[in-house]
């Protein structure tokens, strides 16, 4: 159905109060799998429907997974133990290894949070939106506290999860492995709340696309489905936009934290690639595997379109753009081109890597631009040291 | 920040529900009679029997009371807990697709709380406790003065400032000793700090660093910190005056200004007092070479730099240039005296001092300190001999601090009443030694003493 033209026909006002509701039916129609949308229904309905995440009060997500206990202790998988011992030997304390002294001034164009170019304000100025010098430097503030504000929620989600996946995972050095991982995500929690707390001085509300994956991930029973969710989509997101914000921001204190939360996440993606390539592989029937691939799709698909920042555009721009022309304002932006290009570049590697990207689906990745990707290194191959020097590279080409 | 204690509640009664639901039931101008008939119906109970809790002392020492009849909720106390809860939220859920398809969306920013990070960042670890250094390199610069490459033991990177030092805690003949050393390494990612050492004849902890310390050594450290370093409104050009080894944080401030920074002019003035007394000579040459248009540098050798010296080159440097002074105790006084008379304005001239003086020959005693935080007021004890700063810690104060030897300032507080002894206080500027400031850190009490801090 084309929602567009129906919107159309509604004066402006009604046409953005419905505008919610019909890109949330355009996500859901768009699931071909219906074992996928049987999934992320529900999800989709408390996120984008109800905005569970944002009614003000602390949000309850019944969890239904089960927990494994193994009394015999087996060494069970030794790439992962030793990923947890490269885990326990990377700690780091957050006081003590970032410079929190540091007087982080958003309007100084020295320490830009974000290039000028982040955001793409000709658009904007096609649109009649002409802003001073102050009000653009304003805004980029507005779009990295927004931006680290999505990450500091997507790092609860990845806390829970991370704890929930270290009960349910049935290797038993995965689960040593899982509860650094638990202790990582806390100092990222930590970090990013600090930084936004203390130096930007403001926090947004979770963003309803990101809320219905972690809904999704928290209330699917299946152990396989929640790493598959956190590990390797969530986390993928996450080095995609923490990759986008290290090689692009200027701000010396929020580039070494980003620079030691990155190391981290690397891990994470190498825990994910490891327990689920084989599992995947060799104890999915093929059915459940290709339930797994459509959902690694669509999500996929979900995370590239839908990231859309509108809680910065009910502040700011609510009165004068309309939420079409918000969405080419920010379909439109180099920052957001960019992050997509860092996160496909991690994600689809491992994908193939797991077993989820067979020829069945290829097809599907190509028409919507993602081929490209299908080469590069997936995560075992990268360090932590490997993925930054990759990072530093890049920046040159980015500026 | 104060917190309400909120008032204690009696236990919601049928009664109350009943008065809640009746009221909701009826227009809204009845519902004073019927709370206050609630009321009155739940004292005369409550004097009858068991029936209802009767009003009571908290332990706080507060009345507890009925909860007000708005405050109480029927769907709490009417329906089992899970029921009630997807009651709620399907009223919250209602509300919000109401609220959105009338044009309401939820506000995009969330409100933030009293922030839990306050006072991390704004009082240093309150305790004096150090933390390891592993010794990288060692490298002999002179026939007497040598580098120690730095790392943390855990891991984590020194992040420091050009111009700043290290206090080391080392061990020697028994009895520890703290010294301060700059690193002397430009201050820029990827550069490995280091300090350089020179050894002092006498000198206890310079010799035990030229004579012991070697490769993986394990050292104690307190900071990076120091107030010796190029300020915001530094100016475009910064005129470096050293003698010595006062040449470390000099070099650390010209190699990092030169190398970070596109724009701003160095001039280094180095005496030294011999061809082979001169630290840093490739490194300084070096640098010169690469960057002849923004670094110029004059290095003298044979007789102290003096103030004379000075005033014969203080023509050649523009006159918003600021000054950096560091070396031995005369020439410093020498140069500052010679920099005044030519005009410079002291806010432009930064000393770094090292020299400890001699042995304490003050007798103390047990002194009575009190510390005013705004309106409160903290009282400790301080044991003959013991610094402000460490009985003030000992006594659980978050009093500020960095080096914790008299080199940083952070720990400055205002002198309100009494006498204390200082056996160092050289980086406090004349106008705050005049305004009654007195270093913690160096400072121990002659008499009571009261001390303000800034709340």
């Amino acid at each position: 159905m084309n929602t567009s033209k129906i919107l159309q026909l509604l004066p402006p006002k009604a046409r953005d109060a419905v505008d919610p509701y019909f890109e949330a039916f355009e996500v859901l129609s768009s699931v071909r799998d219906p074992r996928v949308l049987r999934s992320l229904a529900p999800s989709g309905v408390r996120g984008m429907l109800l905005h569970r995440g944002k009614q003000g009060v602390p949000t309850k997500v019944r969890a239904n997974h089960e927990v494994h206990f193994d009394w015999s202790y087996p060494a069970d998988m030794p790439e992962m133990r030793e990923l947890y011992t490269r885990a326990k030997q990377n700690q780091w304390d957050s006081d003590t290894w970032l410079d929190w002294s540091i007087d982080v001034d958003p309007m100084n164009p020295e320490t830009d949070l974000l290039p000028d170019n982040f955001m793409n304000f000709e658009k904007m100025e096609e649109f009649g939106i002409h802003l001073s010098r102050e009000e653009k430097r304003e805004g980029k503030m507005a779009m990295a506290s927004w931006m680290l504000s999505q990450f500091l929620h997507g790092e609860q989600g990845a806390l829970f999860a991370a704890a929930q996946v270290t009960e349910a995972v049935p290797f038993f050095d995965g689960k040593l492995y899982g509860a650094t991982q638990v202790m990582d995500e806390a100092r990222h929690v930590e970090v990013f709340h600090r930084y936004l707390d203390t130096k930007l001085e403001k926090l947004y509300q979770v963003n309803d696309n990101l809320f219905v994956i972690i809904d999704a991930l928290m209330a699917d029973s299946r152990w396989d489905m929640k790493f598959l969710g956190m590990q390797i989509m969530v986390e993928g997101l996450a080095l995609g936009a923490f990759g986008t914000m290290y090689q692009m921001t200027k701000e010396p204190l929020l580039k070494e934290l980003l620079k030691n939360v990155i190391r981290d996440e690397a891990r994470h993606v190498h825990y994910g690639v490891l327990a689920l390539r084989e599992h995947i592989i060799k104890h999915l029937s093929e059915s459940e595997r290709r339930e797994r691939e459509d959902w690694a799709f669509e999500v996929a698909l979900l995370m590239r379109n839908r990231f859309l920042s509108y809680e910065l555009y009910e502040e700011y721009y609510a009165d004068t753009l309309s939420r079409a022309q918000w969405r080419e304002v920010v379909y439109s932006s180099k920052g957001l081109e960019h992050f997509r290009h860092t996160m496909f570049r991690r994600l689809v590697p491992n994908l193939r890597e797991i077993g989820l990207l067979t020829d069945r689906i290829k097809p599907f990745y190509a028409q919507a631009g993602l081929m490209k990707y299908f080469g590069e290194a997936a995560a075992p191959e990268l360090t932590e040291e490997s993925l930054l020097l990759d990072l530093d590279r890049g920046s040159v080409s980015a500026e | 920040m104060f917190l309400r204690m909120a008032t204690p509640r009696l236990p919601v009664s049928r009664l109350d529900v009943a008065a809640r639901l009746l009221a909701g039931a009826l227009p809204r101008s009845v519902t004073p009679m019927i709370d206050r008939v609630r009321l009155d119906a739940r004292a005369m109970l409550s004097s009858l029997g068991p029936g209802l809790p009767p009003v009571v002392k908290s332990r706080a020492g507060q009345t507890a009371r009925p909860t007000p009849l708005e405050e109480i909720d029927p769907i709490d106390h009417l329906l089992p807990r899970r029921v009630a809860a997807a009651v709620h939220q399907l009223g919250r859920d209602l509300g919000m697709l109401g609220g959105m398809l009338s044009g309401r969306t939820p506000p995009p920013t969330i409100e933030r709380g009293p922030s839990a990070y306050a006072s991390v960042d704004q009082t240093p670890a309150g305790s004096l406790a150090s933390r390891r250094v592993r010794v990288t390199f060692v490298r002999d610069e002179t026939p007497d003065a040598r580098s120690f490459g730095l790392a943390f033991d855990d891991g984590s990177p020194i992040a420091f400032e050009a111009g700043q030092f290290l206090s080391f805690e080392l061990s020697v003949e028994g009895k520890l000793e703290r010294r301060a050393y700059s690193l002397a390494s430009a201050a820029l990612p990827g550069v490995e700090p280091f300090i350089t050492v020179k050894r002092v004849p006498g000198g206890k902890v310079s010799n035990a660093f030229l004579d012991g310390v070697e490769v993986d050594a394990r050292i104690r450290v307190l900071g990076p910190s120091g107030l010796f370093v190029v300020p915001d409104d530094a100016g475009d050009t910064l005129v470096l005056i050293g003698g010595g080894s006062g040449i470390t944080p000099l070099a650390s401030i010209a190699e990092t200004c030169l190398r970070g920074d596109q724009e701003r002019r160095v001039v280094l003035v180095y005496g030294s007092r011999s061809d082979a007394d001169v630290i840093f000579r490739a490194r300084l040459e070096s640098l010169a070479a690469e960057f002849p248009e923004r670094f110029r540098l004059e290095l003298t050798v044979g007789p102290r730099l003096d103030g004379d010296t000075l005033r014969a080159r203080l023509g050649d440097f523009p006159r918003a240039a600021t000054y950096f002074l560091c070396g031995p105790g005369p020439m410093m006084d020498a140069c500052r005296e010679a920099l005044i008379e030519a005009k410079v304005s002291p806010a432009r001239i930064l000393e770094e001092r090292f020299s400890r003086r001699g042995a304490l020959d003050v007798t103390f005693e047990d002194q009575p300190v009190v510390v005013k935080a705004g309106a409160r007021e903290h009282r400790y004890q301080c044991r003959a001999g013991q610094t402000l700063l460490e009985a003030g810690l000992a006594a659980g104060l978050s009093l500020p601090f960095s080096c914790a030897m008299g080199g940083c300032a952070a720990c400055k507080l205002e002198l309100v009443s009494g006498q204390v002894h200082a056996d160092e206080s050289s980086c406090l500027s004349a106008q705050e030694r005049a305004a009654g400031f007195v270093l913690t850190c160096v400072s121990r009490p002659l008499t009571p003493v009261t001390l303000k801090l800034d709340a």
